[in-house]
């Protein structure tokens, strides 16, 4: 009858679990100095025209490569390029690449995933072989041929990182709603007349949530890599425009010359990833305390 | 006699599985009328849920059947309605309540919400506030206490006993005609069980519910019940009324359950038990299902179905035993 308010943690008055989450969350050192670093790379990629002094297109074959000084803070390549200015255009493009083609894998998998794991049955059996048939694809191949069928446009490079990627998604995703469909507040929610789009999209999709959020900030170093990758080969981005993948591509060329063609896109490059990589490891033990030791 | 809230006749629903079926739950017919409380006792896999579960159209749909039967329900059959009929009966006119408080609420929302959701979804045109008032009404009407201030809380601030009310409140919100309750007890402490029976008992007698009530616990059943069904492997065994279930007992069945009632008063002996184990519902014995454990068995007990013997005007008993044999 009582409310035992004196020893259970501190839980206010209505704290959900989303509030705990984030409580852990923040005493996670090394996930919120993540979080600001990425805020931080997010904003000046966002006000990159304000930010840079040169233009990211404009040549100076006079000037060629020098190495970082006062005027050009990492230097420029050997067009004369100012390689910090690159490299914030080559955050733009990509953190939207990360983000954008993230969300649409995020789409894809959690439909595909939710619908064959609540209907159950045949269907899912069918669309899980489905996902089985794709996963035996070699996806690196076909988004190079889709680049290379479709021409190299910058939107197609989202979709089709975005649908190699969901195939994962959709299998946690699918695993996740199994085992909550059986859940007895599923139950009562049907024996209370709650249509079936309702019953997945208020119970079971929050309680999935937490593998999907985690899940997601784990895809977005993997399809920047994937994006740097693919410009590497020469088939994501094109030039004048920079992403971290097509600087390095430079780089490698002038690596014993020019140095700091390769060095500065790859700092940035890998501060963005392990700082995605802690983060998403701070929402895991944010998200599921139960699950780590 | 008026006409039953309730009506059911001669339900069967098997379930398919590769290895065979199993005959869940194998002609159960009952009436309930308005304000009553049916109780159906048995064991466990004895088909109680099963039977609730059918009435609903819950059952999974892959492997079950339901093979015939009847379920009068306010003028329309409930097992011959399309899915979209029933959903908006199930919930708005027949409310249900789970065995386990613990995991019956969703633990992602305030409990505003789920109390709430029953009414968005059965479009009973009330405003937002107007379903939080009921909401908070519903609470108080459990015996919630500071209902105000603990509606926006989550699950796992309240404890099992609160829970289970919540449920009640979930159940109340659209004011049902009927109440289906499994076991609703049973993950509860003993002090906090009687409590959530008097819940039950009190919104019985100011809001005339019946209350369909499915337990395996006897004295759950004598303190609330009116009549009493007794399921045995999927079939109805006994039933009559609540007197005439306790005190004219015929099944060797029923005898036997009455008997392994513990006493808490008179001098301490061995608890009884009765000897063996439910049959497996996929592979039942021609003749009684309960012949095997029971000590009156005799030989055409194994081999010929037992006959329903009429006891009274509400109570039978399907036994070969002679009437005013089983005495508990």
């Amino acid at each position: 009858m009582t409310k035992t308010k004196m020893d259970s943690p501190p839980f206010e008055s209505g704290t959900s679990l989303w509030q705990d989450a984030f409580h852990r969350l923040k005493r996670n050192r090394m996930a919120m100095i993540s979080a600001i670093y990425l805020l931080l790379q997010s904003l000046v990629a966002i006000f990159a025209p304000y930010l840079a002094n040169f233009s990211y297109e404009t040549t100076d074959l006079l000037l060629g490569a020098v190495p970082p000084n006062g005027i050009h803070y990492f230097g420029t390549d050997d067009l004369g390029r100012d390689m910090f200015t690159r490299v914030l255009y080559g955050a733009r493009v990509s953190l939207m690449v990360g983000i954008l083609a993230t969300l649409v894998s995020v789409c894809i998998g959690v439909t595909y995933g939710a619908i064959s794991g609540y209907v159950g049955g045949r269907l899912d059996e069918v669309l899980m072989r489905g996902v089985e048939i794709l996963y035996a694809m070699p996806f690196t191949f076909f988004v190079i041929i889709l680049m290379v069928l479709l021409g190299r446009n910058i939107y197609l490079l989202f979709i089709g990182l975005g649908a190699v990627q969901w195939l994962t998604m959709a299998r946690i995703v699918r695993g996740q709603v199994v085992s909550i469909k059986n859940m007895e507040y599923i139950a009562a929610a049907r024996a209370m007349g709650v249509k079936n789009h309702m019953i997945l999209w208020r119970h079971v999709l929050p309680n999935i949530l937490s593998p999907v959020i985690i899940y997601t900030t784990l895809t977005i170093p993997g399809v920047i890599l994937e994006e740097a990758f693919l410009s590497f080969l020469g088939l994501g981005v094109q030039e004048p425009m920079s992403s971290w993948g097509t600087l390095i591509a430079d780089g490698v060329t002038a690596l014993e010359t020019y140095p700091w063609i390769i060095i500065f896109p790859c700092i940035t490059l890998m501060g963005a990833l392990v700082a995605l990589n802690f983060l998403g490891d701070g929402l895991r033990e944010a998200l599921d305390p139960k699950g780590t030791p | 006699m008026t006409i039953p809230l309730l009506e059911v006749q001669d339900i069967r629903t098997y379930f398919y599985h590769q290895s065979g079926v199993s005959k869940a739950v194998d002609g159960i017919s009952f009436s309930l009328q308005k304000g009553k409380t049916l109780g159906i006792v048995g064991e466990s896999g004895s088909g109680k849920s099963v039977s609730m579960l059918s009435l609903l159209g819950l059952l999974p749909s892959s492997s079950a059947r339901i093979l015939s039967g009847q379920a009068w329900f306010q003028g329309v059959d409930l097992l011959q309605l399309p899915k979209e009929k029933l959903r908006q009966i199930r919930g708005k006119k027949i409310g249900m309540i789970f065995q386990d408080p613990m995991t019956s609420l969703n633990p992602y929302l305030q409990i505003s919400t789920q109390l709430m959701e029953a009414i968005t979804e059965h479009h009973l045109g009330m405003s937002r506030t107007e379903a939080h008032a009921k909401a908070l009404w519903a609470l108080e009407q459990v015996g919630i206490p500071e209902a105000a201030a603990r509606i926006h809380e989550y699950p796992h601030q309240f404890s099992g006993g609160m829970r289970q009310r919540v449920m009640i409140a979930m159940a109340l919100m659209t004011d049902p005609d009927l109440l289906i309750a499994d076991e609703p007890t049973t993950a509860l402490d003993v002090t906090i069980q009687a409590q959530i029976l008097a819940i039950l008992r009190r919104l019985q007698e100011k809001n005339g519910l019946s209350i369909i009530l499915i337990t395996h616990d006897l004295g759950v059943v004598a303190g609330m019940s009116d009549d009493v069904l007794v399921m045995y492997a999927g079939r109805p065994i006994e039933q009559g009324t609540v007197e005439e279930i306790f005190y004219q007992p015929h099944h060797p069945y029923t005898t036997g359950l009455l008997r392994s009632i513990p006493s808490a008063i008179g001098e301490k002996k061995s608890l009884y038990a009765i000897p063996g184990l439910p049959p497996d519902p996929a592979k039942l014995p021609p003749g009684c299902p309960f012949a095997p454990r029971c000590e009156h068995a005799m030989p055409i007990c194994t081999q010929k179905a037992p006959p329903r013997r009429e006891l009274s005007p509400s109570h039978f008993s399907l036994c070969h035993l002679e009437v005013n044999h089983g005495k508990g």
